[in-house]
């Protein structure tokens, strides 16, 4: 989610809420004897504004599973869990008094609250910035999941790409052998066409396709790949069309644009992992969190 | 021919199915948030199970109470409600906190100054806020105030110490110049010697022999003062008289005075007189003159103008005092009674007008009979509302803190420091700001222990049985 104009009212609310929460906080603090107790009232309290907020941010995932009830736009309650959730991490703080507490439960607690702010801001960040990051550096973005299957049918494109450019190099071969049937080579005469193919080049091109490109465009570790290297790939398909007649270079250009779009595919991979992979802390640690701050609240209150 | 990619045959390479079966992340993210949860829930449940209910704690008890980590209801008592909070019952139970004052209109909780799960070695160790949440606008029952109503902290309105404040004079009646007892010049009985601090303030758990001590001819009333040796921080603050070490021994002249102010008063009796009542000091006499003339039936015929008239180290001939002469002499005893009561009359004057005077402020008297005694008044303690420790200051020389001892003239100065003194090393935040603590706590005692009442113990321990004696799982505490 890109934070944008309008989160003005979310903003300017989280930093009326937090900051009438540290003005109360002060006099509290300081007229606290023997130090801020979250079993005091005004500690309770806190705590339970922040338990609440922290309930409010998890609502979000309940939202997303009946999406079709009307219960608020899903970008409302998206905005909802982003600045709720942040605000509830200094209540927690004012709860505690700024201490990470020295029970196990609390400690617990205070761990995965680390875990979930930590993750989440970062989500934010992440969220805000990437889209537009991956727009831009990966035109050629397609879903997630089907990121393998495309590449397969890459792979499928570019076998039949070299198949085709091979059997115009064959091709090419016989009508250069044709021609020359036609008119020998005068004695002390012209050599012959640099460009013009022999039976190693379809041969060198499947090798190159075998060896270096199929690998390469099926591998998910292709960073070790000489062609995932922009520069590299373009010399190496530079060197091929040196082989062969023009008339079969678009070909080859089709196979480096293959390469580029494994290449755009792979950042994508990468950006995707970061872009979800801090939903692997967020999300169950923030179930843990509300489970076990359940369970603290119903021990505090009692204790 | 180049690569067509129209958003037609990109959209053709898409699985239309494929958000029908989850991806990796989301794979994995439901398995880490089932596994988080059953292993939370595990752990809440193992703990209900193991009776632990120490996950809960929101931190370790203090040391005097860690015995009872497993042990929440000795504290914990659930009353009607829900709740099971720590009321002052439970912990009057064990503890007789005697009330801080009469006076007072707000009496806090227990569990407000003695804030426990926290780890602290010393529970008692409560923070300023306890008290200046009271000090800082005081109010009593009858409107008035024996201390300052304003008291915000040590850095914050403390006033002066009572005893250097304006006006405020050593109450001792004793004749006492520190200048000239620490000079170079001041002898003893051998000769010229240099006394230092510590030759008559220790504190009270020394063991060492005092040099300037005759304690083997004191009667029983006045031999040294010994304290026990370890004593408790806890201790110190419930009987201050019995401190380890925190407060200096009360001077006493066996201890400190008499080796060089021996109270001798005839060259016949070699036995000094003894530092006491003039009554007992007039029976010694007395009896040391009748055992005499026992012994010596020929001294009858005698004088008593061979009495010891050295004149006594410290004493001043610029004083006045009445020598007896030998025209003032009664005649010749006619018996050994009469001979008794001579001499002691004129040893009696001696001591009284010389020896005495030395030290103490007025032995002179007009009337007949014995002098009255004058105490001394050398004051133990000079803060009655505070407690100080010395032990915890040894690292210090004496004047650094007593600098007006070394100048000082006459028993009257007040040579304890002032608040400024102590302040540049001791700060409300303590360790925080690089300093010493400088909460209340380091000084006053909320609770007049002085009051407190023996109570009845209300916990029992499982007897370990014939088959496990011995083993040491026999200790738990039970209420």
């Amino acid at each position: 989610m890109i934070i944008e104009r309008s989160h003005r009212v979310w903003f300017f609310g989280s930093v009326i809420v937090l900051a009438l929460g540290g003005l109360l906080y002060i006099p509290y603090s300081l007229r606290s004897v023997g130090g801020v107790n979250g079993g005091s009232a005004p500690g309770l309290i806190y705590g339970s504004l922040g338990f609440a907020m922290m309930i409010f941010a998890g609502l979000l995932g309940a939202r997303k599973r009946v999406r079709i009830w009307r219960l608020g736009r899903a970008t409302w309650w998206m905005r909802g869990h982003l600045w709720i959730g942040f605000l509830s991490f200094p209540f927690i703080l004012f709860h505690g008094g700024f201490q990470l507490g020295n029970g196990a439960l609390s400690r617990a607690l205070m761990a995965l609250f680390l875990i979930v702010f930590v993750s989440g801001i970062l989500g934010a960040v992440l969220q805000h910035f990437m889209p537009k990051m991956m727009t831009e550096r990966v035109p050629m973005e397609t879903i997630y999941d089907q990121i393998d299957r495309v590449e397969n049918q890459l792979v499928v494109e570019a076998a039949q790409l070299v198949s085709e450019a091979s059997a115009m190099v064959e091709q090419a071969i016989e009508q250069q052998e044709q021609s020359e049937e036609r008119a020998p080579i005068p004695a002390g005469g012209a050599k012959p066409n640099a460009a013009a193919p022999d039976e190693r080049v379809s041969a060198k091109i499947k090798s190159f396709f075998e060896t270096q490109m199929k690998p390469y465009l099926t591998s998910r570790r292709s960073k070790k790949y000489s062609l995932a290297n922009p520069v590299q790939a373009t010399a190496a398909f530079r060197q091929l069309k040196v082989l062969v007649p023009e008339a079969i270079w678009p070909k080859f250009d089709d196979l480096e644009s293959i390469c580029g779009e494994k290449r755009e595919l792979e950042r994508q991979r990468y950006m995707h992992k970061w872009l979800h992979g801090w939903l692997l802390f967020h999300v169950p640690a923030s179930y843990a969190l509300i489970l076990l701050g359940a369970v603290h609240a119903f021990v505090a209150l009692r204790y | 021919m180049p690569r067509i990619r129209t958003t037609k045959a990109l959209a053709k390479r898409i699985d239309l199915q494929y958000f029908t079966r989850p991806n990796l992340i989301k794979r994995w993210r439901l398995y880490l948030s089932i596994g988080l949860v059953v292993l939370a829930v595990s752990w809440i449940a193992y703990a209900g199970i193991s009776r632990n209910q120490k996950v809960y704690t929101k931190g370790p008890l203090s040391s005097a109470h860690a015995v009872l980590t497993t042990s929440c209801d000795v504290c914990h008592v659930r009353d009607a409600s829900y709740r099971a909070s720590v009321p002052d019952k439970a912990c009057l139970a064990c503890h007789d906190a005697p009330t801080h004052n009469q006076l007072q209109t707000f009496t806090p909780t227990c569990s407000s100054c003695h804030v426990e799960h926290s780890g602290k070695s010393h529970l008692a160790e409560v923070a300023s806020s306890g008290c200046t949440q009271c000090h800082s606008d005081l109010k009593t029952t009858d409107n008035s105030h024996s201390v300052n109503p304003h008291i915000g902290g040590f850095d914050k309105g403390h006033p002066e110490f009572a005893a250097v404040q304006q006006g405020q004079k050593d109450p001792g009646t004793i004749k006492f110049s520190h200048a000239e007892h620490l000079a170079p010049t001041t002898r003893n009985l051998k000769g010229p010697v240099q006394l230092v601090c510590q030759d008559c303030h220790r504190p009270t758990n020394t063991l060492e022999p005092w040099p300037n001590s005759v304690a083997v001819i004191q009667p029983a009333s006045q031999q040294p003062l010994i304290v026990g040796v370890s004593d408790s921080q806890q201790r110190k603050r419930r009987s201050v008289e019995a401190g380890g070490g925190a407060y200096m021994t009360a001077i006493k002249y066996v201890n400190q005075c008499a080796a060089c102010h021996p109270l001798q008063f005839d060259k016949l009796i070699p036995d000094p007189a003894p530092h006491d009542k003039p009554e007992v000091i007039h029976a010694f006499i007395m009896k040391k003159y009748a055992d005499y003339i026992a012994q010596n039936p020929g001294a009858v015929r005698s004088h008593v103008d061979d009495i010891n008239t050295d004149t006594p180290l410290g004493y001043k001939d610029t004083e006045a005092v009445v020598r007896p002469t030998r025209t003032e002499l009664a005649p010749l005893p006619s018996s050994a009674a009469e001979w008794v009561r001579q001499r002691t009359a004129v040893a009696e004057n001696l001591l009284w007008m010389k020896n005495c005077k030395i030290c103490h402020l007025s032995t002179e008297h007009d009337a007949p009979g014995l002098p009255q005694s004058v105490k001394g008044v050398i004051p133990s303690r000079w803060f009655p509302h505070a407690e100080f420790d010395h032990q915890a200051h040894r690292m210090l020389t004496c004047p650094a803190c007593h600098a007006g001892a070394l100048t000082s003239q006459q028993s009257a100065d007040v040579n304890i420091p002032r608040i400024e003194l102590c302040r540049p090393c001791h700060k409300e935040a303590g360790p925080a700001k690089q300093a010493a603590q400088g909460n209340c706590y380091e000084c006053h005692s909320y609770h007049d222990w002085r009051k407190e009442q023996p109570i009845k113990g209300i916990m029992e321990i499982a007897q370990p049985s014939a088959s496990n004696a011995g083993s040491p799982s026999g200790n738990t505490a039970q209420q």
